[in-house]
């Protein structure tokens, strides 16, 4: 199996003269659960559905496991692209039995194959309910299970949870961290829910008016924020503290916090121990030095600011 | 799986998930009831004392088991029963799917465009072959039972057979409208425009072509009036020369042929090239 499960290389797509995908390159290596991120409107599901082929590009290539994309290659994709839709006077069953058929699984495989999805999502249960009966949260299950017929090497998931209630978006993070983990399918997930992609992704790509601003492991994203070494720092006497800041050369004060602490941005070799010694030799009392913890919402706000 | 076994695949399933549709059933349960009724009517009608013109009806009808069969397909035309959910069905299939977004579910299977709509399009005619089956069937069994077995049935046999091919074709051109619009009301009313357009063609044709027995008319009408049997309209009734125990005309084929082709065509052109969000 190729190393690259998804590369896309260039990709545009324009709508008039708004141009909403522009010349993306992405790459998905095989086992990373990416996380393609993106403020409404940035151009994610564009993007999404320009890979699966739903839409033409005006433009650029996509690689599936190194093979240029086509129907084809459509069979080791499962996909789930906005709201999934099903054909709701019909069951959970006939639907995953119609879409059996258009995976190319012959009916006693089929068969097989949609028994071991329902009971991966937890819908066996309900498989012979009408799909129009179904929850927000049993129709993402449902569609999860339909993007797992055939066994795909790789998920395309736009927007999992979007409606979910917590308890639903716990359900299908879950399961998205299970498939990637026993299942060894690599993931590439869309969302603008920075903190699910967080919990979930090992990598992440960060899109913006259909350009890829920044990428790398969650660690690199964080680390090259951490680089910058913000503390925030508090004592009892505030304008001994502000005034003992203000004297030192080697860091930059950046004003009050939203806890309201004053922080500061380390220069040099200077290290939060070797501040603390000073502002103890100064005589101030400290109640706090604590280093800002970066999130990927901090990350993703720089980014796209 | 092959190409064309997946493709046999995909008529299965879109002809089930046809099938489970309440329009669907409706329909087969209008054939039905056709098929009762036309029969019944005629029998009525051939044992009422009823007059028309000084002559009993039941002479004058001189009814058996084939005119119960033609009657009942004549009957479904002209009440545009068939032709009505050929057009909701097809629209349904694609149009309805696009907006419904399911459409998109099955775009993201490892299967050709054309294969799709190749399935979608035998699916209808599945349902048309299964309407004009039960029609048939139905309707000799009862016209078998009230008439006996006396009358010629090859002509309504064909008559039948034709139809079917037809309402193939016709499916194809609303399978074709429907991928061009997407759009379910604009899909139906653009069907019913074409045909009201193509029905007033055909009587300005033979309005002209009466003319032109009564007096001399350029030679370029004269042409314009050869091209009647090319008509959709023509080719889309070429079943009803069977069905009245006329000859046939080839042209009628031939056009229904074309029609059908070319709006196969254009609608896997235009399915292979369209955007579906």
């Amino acid at each position: 199996m190729s190393d690259t499960a998804l590369e896309v290389r260039g990709l545009t797509r324009s709508f008039g003269k708004r141009a909403a995908v522009k010349s993306l390159d992405l790459q998905v290596q095989t086992g990373d659960v990416y996380g393609f991120l993106g403020p409404n409107g940035a151009g994610k599901t564009t993007a999404m559905r320009c890979i699966l082929g739903l839409i033409r590009s005006d433009s650029g290539e996509v690689n599936v496991f190194g093979q240029r994309r086509s129907y084809r290659s459509l069979r080791d994709v499962g996909a789930i692209v906005e709201t999934p839709a099903f054909h709701v006077w019909m069951t959970g069953m006939e639907n995953l039995n119609l879409a059996a058929a258009y995976s190319g699984l012959t009916p006693k495989h089929g068969k097989e194959e949609i028994a071991r999805v329902l009971e991966r999502v937890g819908l066996s249960e309900r498989s012979s309910d009408k799909a129009g009966t179904y929850s927000l949260g049993m129709k993402q299950r449902l569609a999860i299970a339909r993007a797992l017929l055939g066994r795909p090497k790789l998920l395309l998931l736009d927007e999992p949870t979007n409606g979910l209630d917590p308890r639903g978006m716990r359900e299908v993070r879950e399961l998205i961290r299970s498939l990637a983990l026993h299942d060894q399918i690599t993931v590439l997930i869309s969302s603008h829910l920075l903190g699910e992609v967080q919990a979930i992704c090992n990598r992440v790509g960060i899109i913006q008016e259909g350009t890829l601003r920044a990428e790398g492991t969650v660690e690199e994203l964080l680390d090259a924020e951490a680089a910058e070494r913000i503390l925030e720092v508090a004592s009892v006497d505030e304008g001994a503290l502000k005034a003992a800041l203000e004297g030192m050369d080697d860091l930059d004060l950046l004003g009050a916090g939203a806890s309201g602490r004053l922080r500061v941005r380390l220069q040099g070799t200077l290290t939060a121990g070797a501040l603390n010694r000073r502002l103890v030799q100064a005589d101030i009392d400290l109640t706090a030095l604590v280093p800002e913890t970066r999130s990927l919402e901090d990350v993703f706000l720089e980014v796209t600011k | 799986m092959s190409l064309p076994t997946h493709v046999l695949a995909l008529w299965r399933a879109e002809t089930i998930k046809l099938l489970s549709r309440t329009s669907a059933r409706l329909g087969l349960i209008g054939a039905i009831a056709i098929s009762l009724l036309i029969p019944l009517i005629l029998f009525w009608l051939s044992n009422t004392g009823m007059e028309m013109n000084g002559t009993e009806v039941k002479d004058a009808l001189g009814a058996d088991a084939p005119m119960a069969l033609n009657w009942s397909l004549r009957f479904l035309h002209w009440a545009f029963i068939l032709r009505a959910f050929i057009i909701l069905l097809g629209t349904m299939t694609i149009a309805g799917e696009f907006s419904a977004k399911t459409l998109r579910e099955d775009l993201l299977r490892p299967v050709p465009r054309a294969a799709i709509l190749a399935a979608k399009w035998a699916a209808l005619s599945t349902w048309i072959g299964l309407f004009l089956g039960i029609t048939w069937l139905i309707s000799s069994v009862l016209g078998l039972i009230l008439f006996g077995t006396d009358g010629g049935w090859q002509d309504p046999a064909l008559a039948y057979l034709v139809a079917g091919l037809c309402n193939v074709g016709f499916a194809a051109l609303v399978l074709a409208i429907a991928v061009c619009i997407r759009s379910v009301p604009v899909t139906i009313v653009g069907v019913f425009l074409f045909l009201v357009m193509n029905t007033f063609l055909g009587w300005g044709l033979t309005v002209v072509s009466w003319i032109s027995e009564m007096a001399d008319v350029p030679e370029a009408v004269e042409f314009v009036i050869q091209a009647r049997p090319w008509l959709p309209s023509s080719a889309l009734g070429a079943w009803y020369g069977f069905a009245v125990g006329e000859p046939w005309i080839w042209q009628n084929f031939a056009a229904l042929g074309l029609l059908t082709a070319l709006s196969a065509l254009v609608a896997a052109a235009v399915f292979e090239w369209i955007d579906v969000p």
